[in-house]
C-alpha cells in the first residue's frame, strides 16, 4: 500500500457525508452545488486536493474528477484510461443506451444555446423541437417511428413517456434536475458538460468521423 | 363574464380594432403629426389626404383609395364637423389612448421613465391619508393604483426587452458574426442600461415597507365598525398582494441581467472556441438524428458510434427472496430510518443561533436608545459589558458589525475609530477605540 494522508476520514464533515458522497458518485451521479446534493458537494469540494482524490485512485483505481461548465464547478468518477479500474468488477457500470446519447446531445446543446441566462427547459420546448424545429422529420422518425401529420394521443403519450424516463435517468445522474415531474419542467445542471467528456474526440472530429463512417457504410 | 357585454363585442370588434395595416398606420400617423405639432387637433380634410399618400408611399402600395380606407375606420377614431363651407377633422379620445398604448408597445421609453422620482411623491402615505377610511380609500384610488399601473407597466416592459436582448445574444455563438468584439461591448452597454432600470425599479420599492407599515400600524383605527374594517382590510391586502407579486418579479428580471452580464463580460477571451465548439456539438446531433434508427420502439445508434460507459449500482436481487406470506398478512410499509440524534443536533444549532441573533437586536436597540438620546458611545465599554451579561464574543462582534452597518446606511451618525490600542480583560483580544454618536 501507498503511503497515502487520509486524515480527512477524521474530519466530523467526513463522519457525516462520506458515505453519502461515496454511494452517490459510484452510481454515476455528478455532484454539484444544487439541491440536496449542496453538503456532499461542499464535503467534496473541500477534502478533493486533501486527500479524497487520492481516495478513490488507490482504493478503487478509479479518478475522482473535478469539471467545469460556465465557472461551474462538477465532481465524478471517471475510469481511467485502460479498462474500468474497480469499477469493472461485478457489473458496476452501465452503458449509455442509445437513447440517452441522442438526448443527452441535445440537451448539452440547449446548456450551450442557452449560454447568457437560466437552463430551464419544459416539456413545450421539447415538443416544439420534435415538431417544428429544423431536425423535426429527423425526430418524429426516431421517437414515432414514421412521419405524420398528426399522432394519435396515445402514441403521443407514448413518446412523452419515454422522454419522462429518460430525463428521470438524467436527474438520477445529476444531469438535469425536475422542477415538476408530471409537467416535465426541469433545468439543465452543470453535470451535463459529462458528455463534453465523454464524447469530446468525436465532437472534435466529427467532420472525419462523419466521413469515415460514411465510407465503412458504403464499402 | 357579462353576455351581453359579450354579444356587443364580438358584433363591433371590426370597428373597435383596426383591421389592416393602412388602418393602423393612418391613425398612428396622424397622432403622431398632431403631437409633433405638424397639424392642428382640428386638422382639415387635406391633411387627412396627405397622410393617406404618405403611408401608401411608405408600404409601396401605390394609391390607397381614400373612401376604401374611410369606410374601414369608423366613428371611433375620428369625428368629422363641418365649419361653415370647411370640413375639420379631430381624433376620438379613444383612437388617440389606442395610439399612446401601441406606440408604448413597440418602443416602450425605458430610459425616460423617472419611475424612482415619481413614486417618492405618490407612494408615500401621510397621517391624514389613514385617518379616516374616506382617506385611505382616495389615496389608495388616486395614489396607489396608478402608481401601481405605472410600476406594474415598466416592469413588463423591461421583462420583454429582456428577452428580446437575451434572444439576441444568442446570435452571438453563431461562428458568422461581424466584429464581435464591438458586437459585445454594444450588449454589455445595452445591460448596463437594463440594470440601471431594474435598480430604479428596486430602490422605488424601497418605499413599500414605510408604506405598508404605516397602513397597517392605523389598523385599531378602523376596528369599531365592520364595514369600515372590512374595506381597510380589503385595500391592506390588494397593498401587500401586490408588492409580493412585484417583487418576486423583479428580482427574476434582476437575476437574469445579473447572468447575462457576467457570460458577457467573461465572454470576449474565448468566443472564438465557444462558436466553433457549438457549432460541433450541432453537428453532431444532426449526425447522430439522420444516422440513427427507430427498432420495435427503441432508438438505435448507428452500430460503428464508440458506446461509454457510467458507474452504477446494480439493484438487484442476488436470489429469489423466500417470504412466507403467513407473516406478511399484514401489509404495513417498513418505518423509514429517522436519525433523531442528528434532527436534534441540527434544532439545538438552529436555537443557538437564534438565540445570538435576538441578543446582538436587543444590545443594538439598547446601544441606539443611548446614541438617540444624544450620548457619545465608547464601545469598549459596551464590549464589557455584551461580555459580562452574554458571556459571548459572536455577540459582541455582531454587535460591533451591526453599528458598523447602521452607520453606513444612516445619514446623520457619526463614527470616530482612533488606532489606540485597548486591551480588554476578556479572551486575548485587542481592540481599536471605536465612538459613536448622533452628529
Amino acid at each position: 500500500m501507498e503511503n497515502a494522508n487520509f486524515e480527512f476520514l477524521n474530519s466530523e464533515l467526513a463522519a457525516k457525508y462520506f458515505i453519502d458522497a461515496d454511494v452517490a458518485l459510484r452510481s454515476g451521479r455528478h455532484i454539484q452545488d444544487f439541491g440536496s446534493d449542496q453538503r456532499i458537494f461542499h464535503f467534496i469540494d473541500e477534502h478533493y486536493d486533501n486527500g479524497l482524490k487520492e481516495f478513490y485512485r488507490v482504493f478503487c483505481h478509479v479518478p475522482l474528477i473535478r469539471g467545469t461548465a460556465d465557472n461551474d464547478k462538477y465532481y465524478y468518477l471517471d475510469y481511467p484510461d485502460e479498462g474500468k479500474g474497480k469499477l469493472g468488477k461485478d457489473n458496476r457500470s452501465k452503458e449509455l443506451e442509445d437513447d440517452k446519447v441522442i438526448f443527452g446531445i441535445l440537451l448539452l446543446n440547449i446548456f450551450k444555446d442557452k449560454f447568457f441566462e437560466e437552463k430551464a427547459v419544459s416539456w413545450e420546448d421539447l415538443e416544439q423541437i420534435f415538431k417544428e424545429g429544423e431536425n423535426k422529420e429527423s425526430w418524429q422518425l426516431l421517437l414515432f417511428g414514421k412521419i405524420k401529420p398528426n399522432y394519435t394521443p396515445a402514441e403521443e403519450q407514448s413518446v412523452k413517456d419515454k422522454v419522462r424516463s429518460i430525463l428521470k435517468d438524467f436527474e438520477r445522474l445529476g444531469w438535469i434536475y425536475f422542477n415538476n415531474l408530471d409537467a416535465m419542467t426541469f433545468v439543465i445542471l452543470p453535470g451535463i458538460d459529462r458528455l463534453v467528456m465523454l464524447y469530446g474526440d468525436v465532437i472534435n472530429n466529427i467532420d472525419a468521423i462523419e466521413n469515415y463512417l460514411k465510407n465503412e457504410k458504403l464499402s | 363574464m357579462d353576455k351581453d357585454l359579450l354579444i356587443s363585442l364580438s358584433k363591433s370588434y371590426t370597428e373597435l380594432i383596426p383591421q389592416n395595416e393602412e388602418s393602423l398606420l393612418l391613425i398612428v400617423w396622424l397622432y403622431y403629426k398632431i403631437e409633433k405639432g405638424y397639424i392642428s387637433e382640428n386638422f382639415e380634410e387635406r391633411d387627412l389626404d396627405d397622410t393617406i399618400e404618405d403611408v401608401a408611399e411608405f408600404l409601396q402600395k401605390g394609391q390607397i383609395q381614400k373612401e376604401v380606407l374611410s369606410r374601414k375606420l369608423s366613428s371611433h377614431y375620428y369625428i368629422t364637423e363641418s365649419r361653415g363651407n370647411k370640413y375639420y377633422v379631430h381624433l376620438t379620445v379613444y383612437a388617440k389612448e389606442l395610439c399612446r398604448l401601441i406606440i408604448n408597445q413597440v418602443q416602450p421609453e425605458i430610459k425616460k421613465l423617472e419611475l424612482f422620482h415619481v413614486f417618492k411623491r405618490t407612494l408615500p402615505i401621510n397621517d391624514e391619508d389613514i385617518s379616516e377610511i374616506e382617506n385611505l380609500k382616495y389615496w389608495h384610488k388616486n395614489n396607489f393604483l396608478p402608481a401601481q399601473k405605472e410600476i406594474v407597466g415598466h416592469t413588463e416592459l423591461l421583462q420583454l426587452a429582456i428577452e428580446e436582448k437575451i434572444l439576441e445574444l444568442r446570435n452571438l455563438l453563431k461562428p458568422d458574426v461581424d466584429n464581435p468584439k464591438e458586437l459585445i461591448n454594444s450588449f454589455i452597454e445595452i445591460f448596463k442600461g437594463l440594470e440601471e432600470q431594474t435598480i430604479g425599479l428596486i430602490n422605488t420599492l424601497d418605499y413599500k415597507n414605510e408604506t405598508v407599515n404605516k397602513i397597517k400600524s392605523a389598523r385599531e383605527e378602523f376596528t369599531c365598525n365592520e364595514e369600515i374594517f372590512t374595506e381597510y382590510d380589503r385595500i391592506q391586502r390588494d397593498i401587500e398582494a401586490f408588492f409580493e407579486n412585484i417583487d418576486y418579479r423583479i428580482y427574476s428580471i434582476n437575476e437574469r441581467i445579473q447572468l447575462a452580464s457576467k457570460r458577457l463580460r467573461n465572454l470576449l477571451d474565448s468566443l472564438k472556441h465557444k462558436q466553433m465548439f457549438k457549432v460541433k456539438i450541432e453537428k453532431l446531433l444532426q449526425y447522430l438524428l439522420k444516422n440513427s434508427n427507430h427498432e420495435k420502439g427503441e432508438i438505435r445508434l448507428p452500430e460503428k458510434f464508440p458506446r461509454k460507459y457510467l458507474p452504477y449500482f446494480y439493484q438487484k436481487f442476488l436470489a429469489i427472496p423466500k417470504l412466507d406470506f403467513k407473516f406478511y398478512t399484514n401489509a404495513k410499509p417498513d418505518e423509514p430510518d429517522y436519525d433523531n440524534e442528528h434532527e436534534e443536533a441540527e434544532r439545538k444549532k438552529g436555537i443557538a443561533l437564534l438565540k445570538v441573533q435576538e441578543s446582538t437586536a436587543q444590545w443594538l436597540d439598547k446601544i441606539n436608545d443611548e446614541i438617540a438620546d444624544g450620548s457619545k458611545i465608547q464601545f469598549e465599554e459596551w464590549l464589557d459589558k455584551i461580555m459580562e451579561t452574554e458571556g459571548s464574543l459572536e455577540v459582541a462582534i455582531n454587535v460591533c458589525f451591526g453599528l458598523i452597518e447602521q452607520h453606513n446606511t444612516s445619514k446623520g451618525g457619526m463614527i470616530a475609530i482612533s488606532k489606540e490600542e485597548v486591551t480588554r480583560k476578556h479572551l486575548d483580544l485587542v481592540l481599536w477605540k471605536m465612538q459613536i454618536s448622533n452628529s
